[in-house]
């Protein structure tokens, strides 16, 4: 190789704003140094994880995804219960539902005026029957 | 006692005397913060769904020995630690914890999901690629962590617990749980770091070739 080529050669490999022979690269020789430095400064960056980035980080990576929904857990739970109870708890059928608070109170107000309905108006001896001469 | 803790004792109480609808209403306020627990712990949803399930049957079973010494929270938390380390020992035993559903899961999110995965505001296209593989990177780097301290830097970090709620969770004194955290996260800096390293020289590697063939 000769002198001249190895002159033209070795200021590649100097950071540019201290050459000055720099202006005599082509434009693609100081794009691809360019892209050397940037390179070097993403290392640099990546190495600098501190704690609180290590916090961020794992609270992003594990969040759930946007429309994620979680199972619904309780009947799953229930029928086990069930099972290794041998049908001692949620055996009835009843309780297994998500508010069974509710339900009871609902289904005993239509039995008592079920029962109601019953003896004022269909059963002969009830109150309608009493009131009739 | 506070009238907070007069309500917990009370519900406590119920759970107790085997009031299936209190243990209803239990289910379903901490199904979420248990499954969530659990799937971070695990890194696969059919697991976790199955060992979150398994949380609350044995808390149903066990209720009478909850003391009150500690939450109720943290007693079904610490439940459901115990449970994900048996488990964990379990799947690695049957060389099942190769962590699938979390590697799938990242590559099936889509680019919506990524935005605000990295700190600040993403906006370009690249950007976002970009934080899809930070968080793709991490998810990797936490599946690789040592169980030990997956469990108590997941606590820590994710879970926002303070270290006497982890130490009472994981039945370690302040002191190690400290130290873990502290190995923890120096374990996923490093694993973080060289991983972000290896694609940054990938990257590099790859644009020459790119150029050659574009004949640039």
């Amino acid at each position: 190789m000769s002198d001249e080529k190895r002159e033209h050669k070795e200021p590649a490999r100097v950071p540019h704003d201290r050459d000055p022979e720099l202006d005599e690269l082509d434009e693609e020789a100081r794009a691809l140094l360019e892209k050397e430095e940037e390179s070097a400064l993403e290392e640099e960056g990546a190495s600098a994880l501190d704690e609180v980035d290590v916090r961020e980080l794992l609270r992003s990576a594990l969040a759930p995804p946007k429309g994620a929904v979680a199972p619904e857990l309780l009947q799953g739970v229930q029928r086990r219960i069930r099972t290794r109870s041998r049908g001692k708890f949620y055996g009835d059928g009843w309780s297994t539902a998500k508010s069974p608070r509710s339900t009871y109170l609902v289904t005993s107000l239509l039995m008592l005026l079920l029962i109601g309905f019953v003896f004022f108006v269909l059963v002969p001896w009830g109150g309608g029957a009493l009131t009739t001469p | 006692m506070s009238s907070e803790e007069q309500e917990e004792a009370r519900f406590v109480a119920r759970l107790v005397a085997r009031d299936e609808s209190a243990f209803n209403e239990l289910v379903v306020t901490y199904q979420r913060r248990v499954f969530a627990l659990v799937f971070r712990m695990l890194g696969r949803r059919d697991e976790a769904e199955d060992l979150a399930q398994e949380v609350f049957v044995q808390v149903f079973k066990a209720i009478d020995q909850f003391r009150g010494d500690s939450k109720l929270s943290t007693w079904i938390y610490r439940i459901a630690v115990n449970l994900c380390k048996n488990r964990t020992k379990y799947l690695s035993r049957r060389h099942a914890n190769d962590q699938d559903d979390v590697d799938a899961m990242a590559d099936r999110l889509p680019f919506s999901a990524a935005k605000g995965v990295s700190v600040g505001g993403i906006s370009r296209p690249d950007e976002l690629v970009e934080g899809m593989q930070l968080e793709v990177v991490v998810k990797r780097a936490i599946a690789q962590i040592e169980p030990e301290f997956r469990e108590v830097l997941i606590l820590r970090d994710v879970e926002d617990m303070s270290y006497e709620e982890i130490a009472e969770v994981t039945g370690l004194a302040d002191g190690t749980v400290k130290s873990r955290i502290h190995r923890a996260r120096a374990q996923l800096r490093a694993l973080v770091e060289k991983a972000m390293g290896e694609k940054v020289r990938s990257s590099q590697a790859d644009k020459p070739a790119v150029e050659k063939r574009s004949g640039k």
